[in-house]
């Protein structure tokens, strides 16, 4: 480690520290309809939207109104992204002449996007066409980001509501979270990344003549070229919402370490910041909305402590370099970023890949600039349990504020148990329902990851015989793919081939409850909350603003992370760690 | 017939999350 590095780390806190009031006051204005300095654009167009659709927006639904509405529109982008792959050889915009996708490939793809997941099993420059890149996954990128940051909101709403029987309306929600929050940041986004080289274009893929043969010897087979492909598109565009709405599907395969996608360190800072603004924004807009600034700052420093504790692990596993390279030089000087550098690009060094992989998956983004596969058992070891953790660091666009505020009704639910009152948050009394719903919303993301990486584990025609390493590595392998999948991360351990029939319905199907089966009891509580009366403050509330609650709310979130996932860790890159130290690879 | 099957299984799992959410809903009226 050195100090470069984390003078990088702290300036990139800094940054976001900074954005989290304006963009938390910026979008409780949006969503409380108070003044905005884009009003004059996009108010007629909001309201346009209304007339054409037929919304009335001052129509208020019930969480269950809400949650079918989200449902509905979810099946329907769905259905149609998945036409879109299966009929993309006959469709404009083609280039290439790619043809239909497969359809397991399509449901994975389809359930990917629609739920902000962005899990990739294919290689898109080789697959989508550029329409399927634009109407079918950018389109989602905007879509799946929106309903996160309206599920969030009428989350907060329902913590604030008092005696009410609504949470706020779906569509209207949506439609501010796409104009106001998502599009005019991501217009200027694309145009800085436009600055710093990243492509956007509709051209064909060019061809260079390479002055020399270029011969690979490969595992399967040898490769003799002359000429190279170098792909094109319309990346930048894509590239914004990747980012800013936490989505993560790279138009390259290699995303964001492909020099088109992300070509500097100013356009990687720019990505990293990215994924962190808007939900460290709602951190803010959550203190302002419920009348608890504190309690809003509480719940960013239990999010700022996670995040350290992440990126200083991952950063220091990687920094030490590989111990089975006795007698190489590993360390960190002029000439060479120093420790583990297989899989990363030399732009970005050490210390912003353990930075990108540990924003990424706090976040719900996915996105990479290092192949995480590469990385030390212990830096492997921190993106894993980021998304073990329900990524509610900072997590996903609207995703990681409710997923926080699950654990937030827990921790204020034990504290109340070891004081023997009934517990209290931010003065609603939290009830049986309340906790049944939040367990619920704990116990399926567990169940879904554990018992298909089971199966797949013990499974050698369909499960491990798509893994490129075996021992602790492949189970690594085959434990972050269900994971990544069920937590709507989306990012690759890689190393293992997912584009099979097995893999792509079993993690389309993880996606899917990953995502509304942990939504719907989230909405619920949300509608039970707003409908209840609040209770002054007395001796025994346990005040959520405090430093006390912050520890509290990490460590229930910790507790029970290492409680559902430890056992399985402990047998993947833990014990590969050991055995590393003692001198077998895999 | 994949595209039936996996037309039908994102059909079902709406549908399953619709009765999800009716029965969160009772759940919530036998516990008030």
């Amino acid at each position: 480690m050195t100090l470069n590095g984390w003078l990088q780390i702290l300036f990139f806190f800094a940054l976001i520290l900074a954005v989290t009031k304006p963009l938390g006051v910026f979008i409780a204005h949006v969503f409380n309809r108070e003044r905005t300095f884009m009003d004059k654009v996009l108010r007629p167009l909001e309201r346009l939207i209304y007339k054409v659709t037929r919304v009335d927006e001052k129509h208020e639904m019930a969480w269950t109104e809400y949650a079918s509405a989200m449902l509905l529109f979810s099946v329907v982008s769905m259905v149609v992204l998945y036409l879109l792959q299966r009929l993309q050889g006959v469709l404009p915009f083609n280039p290439q002449h790619l043809g239909a996708i497969k359809p397991g490939s399509s449901f994975n793809t389809a359930s990917s996007f629609t739920t902000n997941t962005n899990w990739q099993s294919y290689v898109p420059e080789v697959t989508m066409s550029y329409l399927t890149q634009m109407a079918g996954l950018a389109y989602h990128n905007f879509a799946s980001a929106a309903v996160g940051i309206a599920l969030a909101i009428a989350f907060i709403r329902g913590i604030a509501r008092r005696e009410m029987q609504t949470i706020g309306n779906f569509w209207v929600d949506m439609t501010r979270a796409l104009l106001w929050v998502l599009l005019p940041f991501c217009l200027v986004g694309a145009l800085l990344l436009v600055s710093q080289g990243v492509v956007q274009n509709l051209k064909p893929y060019d061809l260079a003549q390479l002055i020399d043969k270029q011969s690979i010897a490969g595992d399967r087979e040898d490769v003799s070229r002359n000429v190279i492909t170098i792909t094109q598109g319309p990346v930048a565009s894509q590239e914004a919402i990747k980012m800013w709405g936490t989505n993560g599907g790279g138009f390259f395969n290699a995303n964001s370490a492909h020099p088109f996608e992300n070509p500097t360190p100013l356009s990687n800072l720019l990505e990293m910041f990215a994924i962190f603004a808007v939900s460290a924004g709602l951190t803010y807009t959550l203190g302002r909305t419920t009348g608890s600034q504190k309690h809003g700052w509480a719940v960013f420093a239990a999010m700022a402590l996670l995040f350290f504790a992440g990126v200083a692990t991952a950063y220091w596993a990687e920094s030490r370099g590989n111990p089975l390279f006795a007698g190489t030089n590993q360390t960190v000087n002029s000439m060479q970023s120093g420790g583990n550098m297989e899989g990363k690009e030399v732009r970005f060094g050490i210390a912003n890949s353990a930075l990108f992989a540990t924003a990424t998956t706090d976040a719900s983004c996915g996105a990479v600039n290092a192949m995480h596969d590469s990385f030390t058992p212990l830096g492997g070891l921190v993106p894993l349990s980021n998304i073990m953790l329900s990524e509610v660091v900072f997590g996903g666009v609207g995703a990681g504020m409710y997923g926080i505020l699950i654990y937030v009704i827990l921790a204020v639910f034990i504290a109340g148990l070891m004081v023997g009152r009934t517990p209290e948050y931010l003065g609603k009394k939290i009830e049986a329902y309340d906790v049944k719903m939040a367990m619920l919303v704990v116990l399926v993301f567990p169940l879904t990851i554990l018992v298909l990486a089971a199966i797949s584990a013990v499974s050698p025609n369909f499960g491990t015989s798509q893994l490129n390493n075996n021992g602790p590595h492949g189970l690594s392998e085959i434990l972050y793919a269900f994971t990544s999948g069920t937590g709507n991360n989306g990012s690759a351990f890689a190393g293992i081939s997912a584009n099979t029939l097995w893999y792509n319905s079993t993690i389309g199907i993880a996606m899917l409850v990953g995502r509304f089966f942990m939504i719907i009891p989230m909405l619920a509580i949300a509608g039970n909350l707003a409908r209840k009366k609040t209770v002054p403050p007395s001796l025994g509330t346990f005040p959520v603003t405090t430093p006390l609650f912050t520890t509290l709310l990490v460590s229930v979130i910790v507790i029970v992370g290492a409680l559902t996932f430890f056992p399985a860790l402990s047998l993947g890159p833990i014990v590969e760690h050991l055995l590393m130290q003692a001198g077998k690879t895999f | 017939m994949l595209d039936l099957i996996f037309i039908a299984l994102t059909m079902a799992f709406f549908l399953l999350g619709l009765a999800y959410v009716r029965a969160c809903e009772n759940l919530q009226k036998e516990t008030k």
